[in-house]
């Protein structure tokens, strides 16, 4: 028993060794996003994809714990959802450390967050301009990011998903598709590049129209020096992203 | 006194057990969320939305352990699957006992068993084609994660986050659960190290029966299903008071 469990740790940090992570941290970001209001952000830095201009929804659900104008909810069912338009969609290339990620994102669109807790329901809208879309097609991670935590560009906050049929999703983000994965809301993802740690986002609250919205990752996986696990094995929470299209 | 004192004190010691049963039970809301395959009365889908509910009574989690593992089930109740299939959510009562909600805590599974299989249409956290065991990697899930930790708490207690390990092991209590998805009437077929591969089973396939949109069966179908490139849920508990 022992040893199976001894082949288990190193098999499961083997996998998150043997790829680069997904998606794109430490990029050196004044050269591409200058915060909210400016001109040119992450996303439309790249090249349009050229899809064909249609309605688009985008959702993805996680049950976890969350906070809304103060008010927290334990093990709450969150849906976040993004409504825009393909025609919006743009390519994105980066190469932090060496390591490439790229692919699709969207960050012209409207963001709402729906917290069902046992007794109650809420909605609220993000503000314009925190979140935004994006698939990293090179290493297979999909979901909400946003212009927000130390860096300015978080991929994984505040719900993004890798493994799972994640990785059998090969569009632009412009068709429709359902998937499940591992989710993570993750300030300063991905941790094997960074400090190894997912920064309290307490200090980072997206803006709502009901207040400060706030997602945690309470469900963890720790490697045997205290750092989360991985970038695929840390979060042991679940969830699921849609795509649909022509629904606004 | 009583002519009857043993007979009174079984009155009165079956009373209070009554009273101690009533208090426990509370009503219960089991929830898995996924993505799958499969077919609901004329309706083929493919990687759509789907989602099993059973409404019961904690008061109905009875005790099916082996001496192989310790196993809890609930069997009374009334059960729907929900498939979303281009956009139309179609919901689908299931007849009375068809499903029943099995959590084998030793392994590390929980999901739906029916008289198909105690393990199908769904279950979490399998390692093996029948999904008899877990996949013993923590990686496949929170349902994995609790029963490795209750196996060797000493190499798991310091892995796992504090809110993991808070997580009930229960059907009783309200708790969240997630791993890999194992969606299969019959064994997955396997790969040439053993593992599951694909799930094929011969026609006509086996099939739950509902009270208003015919049969329901669920097929996987992504090959190698394994923790990290199938489909995989979330399997919520919710009881009717504020236990967690």
């Amino acid at each position: 028993m022992f040893h199976m469990f001894q082949f288990h740790v190193f098999h499961e940090s083997n996998r998150d060794s043997r790829r680069i992570t997904w998606l794109y941290p430490l990029v050196p970001l004044a050269a591409i996003f200058a915060g909210p209001a400016s001109a040119t952000t992450f996303c439309d830095s790249g090249e349009n994809a050229g899809a064909v201009a249609t309605a688009v929804t985008y959702s993805g659900y996680v049950y976890t714990d969350v906070s809304l104008g103060g008010q927290r909810h334990h093990n709450a069912r969150v849906t976040i959802t993004f409504k825009g338009n393909t025609g919006d969609i743009h390519k994105f290339k980066v190469t932090p450390g060496g390591n490439e990620g790229s692919g699709f994102c969207i960050d012209q669109g409207t963001a709402t967050v729906a917290i069902e807790a046992e007794d109650e329901a809420v909605q609220a809208t993000l503000l314009a301009g925190q979140v935004f879309v994006s698939f990293d097609t090179y290493n297979g991670g999909i979901g909400f990011g946003s212009y927000i935590g130390p860096s300015g560009l978080e991929p994984a906050y505040p719900l993004a998903y890798d493994d799972g049929t994640v990785e059998r999703f090969t569009s632009d983000l412009s068709t429709p598709a359902n998937m499940t994965g591992k989710a993570w809301s993750c300030i300063g993802y991905p941790p094997l590049f960074g400090t190894g740690f997912c920064t309290d986002p307490g200090g980072y609250p997206l803006k709502t129209n009901r207040g400060d919205f706030i997602m945690y990752m309470p469900y963890v996986k720790y490697a045997l020096d205290g750092t989360i696990s991985g970038d695929y094995s840390g979060t042991m929470n679940r969830g699921g992203f849609f795509i649909v299209t022509g629904s606004n | 006194m009583s002519k009857f004192p043993v007979l009174g004190s079984l009155l009165v010691c079956g009373l209070a057990m009554a009273l101690a049963r009533s208090a426990d039970a509370r009503p219960v809301v089991y929830t898995l969320n996924t993505v799958s395959d499969g077919k609901l009365g004329d309706r083929s889908f493919s990687e759509a939305p789907v989602v099993i509910e059973f409404h019961g009574d904690t008061n109905n989690v009875v005790n099916e352990s082996s001496a192989a593992a310790t196993v809890f089930a609930n069997r009374k109740g009334y059960a729907t699957v929900t498939v979303t299939i281009n956009q139309q959510k179609y919901t689908a009562h299931f007849k009375s006992g068809e499903i029943f909600v099995r959590y084998d805590t030793t392994n590390g599974l929980v999901g739906f068993g029916s008289t198909i299989s105690p393990t199908y249409p769904i279950t979490l956290g399998c390692g093996n084609s029948d999904c008899t065991l877990g996949d013993g990697a923590t990686s496949n899930g929170i349902a994995q994660a609790l029963a490795l930790l209750a196996a060797d708490p000493a190499t798991y207690g310091s892995l796992l986050s504090t809110r993991l390990k808070s997580l009930p092991a229960s059907l009783s209590r309200t708790t969240l659960l997630t791993g890999s998805t194992h969606a299969c009437p019959v064994p997955y077929t396997t790969d040439s190290s053993g593992n599951p591969f694909a799930c094929a089973p011969p026609l006509p396939i086996p099939v739950l029966h509902t009270t208003d949109q015919g049969d329901f069966y669920l097929q996987d179908g992504v090959t190698y299903p394994s923790y990290y490139n199938g489909n995989v849920a979330v399997l919520t508990v919710v009881t009717g008071s504020d236990d967690d």
